[in-house]
């Protein structure tokens, strides 16, 4: 299947209605325009141009690249959460709901410019086809789900973390959300806002690698964490 | 215990590691420390006694956590054997905060003792914040709301401990993971009051302590700060963050001064 004209529209912005040497002549002016020209003569062209993977980087910035994305991800949920509320959601929920969905715009958008333009990564469309949110316990059980997985890699997102403006920052947002996970388990089980304290009265931690793999199929995109920072 | 994994995060210190960060010299001024060429004696404890390079701070960054979490735990050992009248169903949860804290302190008191260093002595402390609250364990509502800012200066005292040890991984990571759990508490806590009538939250809402008592709203001095980085997060890029969602989505830390200030309010 070969759909030059499509290709030629992400790449260059122009009206579909142009014809293809005009594309061509387009295309010839602009910088890097010999890749697309390429690219078009491949079968699936399309996909291998728009669904690149992400490369969340290396070091501080690829761990900020990962928060960065956590924080997209919690953002979107609390969104269609209170976008398409589940039958039966009291004022209360809605309450709780909204001050989480606003606190993560929060962090997403704050990450977003700390990072800059030129080393944050794109938003990244999330995949949520595994969650019925007209159901309030797969909502519920969702938002714990997220939060204590954010809380946790934050915590190690924070651990190595070298540049301290950095940390400073992210160890503020990161009891925010350990306090989201508090109140989510809460909702669901009275008492259990602390479950996951251990005898030292600390609360779980997890690398950016294995906490990478468990949230990987939420997004619509393919996410690399390689470089990132190990324990 | 996690003695060994503490001397193995102190030996695995990089060198390199510790100049790396940047603003070294701020962390000594926040908590007005001299810097120490002399490593604390941890080094009877190293086998590699050349990359056992600390200095005080990491030391005095841990009193300085043990200063509210010493707190907390005398006031939950206080509240459980004087039987405040909270709501039966409140009792366990509470034990569990109260189990948490203790835990805590002991982590921390045999970090001090195995690396050689002074374990603080004591306070003497006055929870009814000088008769203005004598009923703190008698009435629960008084008792939630001593609960409610020790458990949120626990969190922003942490914050500023976990600055303090960022040339130690190890120790870094477990004072993250201890000011995680604060988090958790004081949200519970919170919980707990907003459920008994108070119009709150669990997150802290610009400075607003929910009280006036003078020594209770001086643990939110600062708590209002909208500006992170460089970054106004009110409405940041056009997103519909209030003032109020700006100032919750971010716990802020509680420096030494503003935390002796705190402290000495809660001490006879």
């Amino acid at each position: 299947m070969k759909e030059p004209m499509k290709q030629s529209d992400e790449a260059t912005g122009s009206p579909s209605g142009v014809s293809r040497r005009k594309f061509l002549t387009y295309a010839g002016a602009i910088a890097g325009a010999g890749v697309i020209i390429a690219s078009c003569h491949k079968k699936d062209d399309n996909v291998v141009a728009v669904q690149a993977d992400i490369d969340l980087g290396s070091a501080d910035q690829g761990l900020l690249n990962y928060a960065y994305l956590l924080q997209q991800l919690e953002a979107a949920f609390y969104e269609t959460v209170v976008k398409y509320p589940y039958p039966g959601m009291t004022a209360t929920e809605v309450g709780f709901f909204t001050n989480m969905r606003d606190h993560e715009y929060a962090h997403r958008e704050f990450l977003k410019n700390y990072l800059t333009p030129t080393k944050a990564i794109p938003m990244v469309e999330v995949d949520f086809s595994s969650i019925d949110f007209n159901l309030k316990s797969s909502v519920m059980a969702k938002a714990k789900f997220f939060e204590e997985t954010v809380t946790n890699a934050l915590n190690g997102i924070c651990k190595l973390l070298t540049f301290s403006d950095s940390l400073v920052l992210v160890t503020k947002m990161a009891s925010v959300d350990a306090r989201h996970s508090a109140i989510i388990n809460d909702f669901i089980t009275p008492g259990t806002f602390a479950e996951s304290t251990d005898s030292n009265g600390m609360d779980a931690t997890q690398d950016p690698q294995s906490s990478l793999d468990i949230v990987r199929k939420f997004f619509k995109r393919t996410i690399s964490g390689i470089y990132l920072p190990k324990y | 215990m996690k003695i060994k994994n503490i001397i193995k995060g102190i030996e695995n210190l990089e060198p390199a590691a510790f100049e790396q960060t940047e603003d070294r010299r701020s962390i000594l001024k926040s908590f007005g420390a001299k810097i120490a060429a002399a490593a604390i004696p941890v080094i009877a404890l190293s086998s590699k006694k050349s990359s056992a390079k600390t200095t005080d701070v990491l030391a005095e960054s841990i009193v300085f956590a043990l200063g509210i979490t010493l707190m907390q735990e005398k006031f939950y050992l206080l509240a459980t054997t004087q039987n405040v009248p909270w709501p039966p169903e409140v009792e366990a949860n509470i034990k569990k905060i109260y189990k948490d804290k203790q835990a805590q302190n002991k982590y921390w008191t045999d970090v001090l003792v195995a690396t050689g260093n002074t374990v603080p002595a004591p306070l003497s402390y006055n929870f009814a914040l000088h008769n203005q609250l004598n009923d703190v364990f008698t009435n629960y509502s008084s008792f939630l709301l001593v609960a409610q800012v020790l458990e949120d200066v626990g969190v922003r005292m942490y914050g500023t401990a976990v600055l303090g040890l960022v040339t130690n991984k190890a120790l870094r990571g477990d004072a993250i993971n201890m000011r995680s759990a604060n988090a958790r508490h004081a949200a519970h806590i919170r919980l707990l009051r907003r459920n008994a009538g108070v119009d709150m939250m669990p997150w802290i809402t610009g400075n607003n302590a929910n009280t006036v008592i003078g020594e209770v709203i001086k643990g939110y001095q600062g708590e209002d700060n909208t500006m992170q980085g460089i970054y106004n997060i009110t409405n940041l890029n056009g997103a519909k963050i209030s003032f109020n969602a700006a100032t919750e989505a971010f716990d802020e830390p509680m420096e030494k001064a503003e935390a002796e200030l705190f402290i000495q309010g809660f001490t006879t």
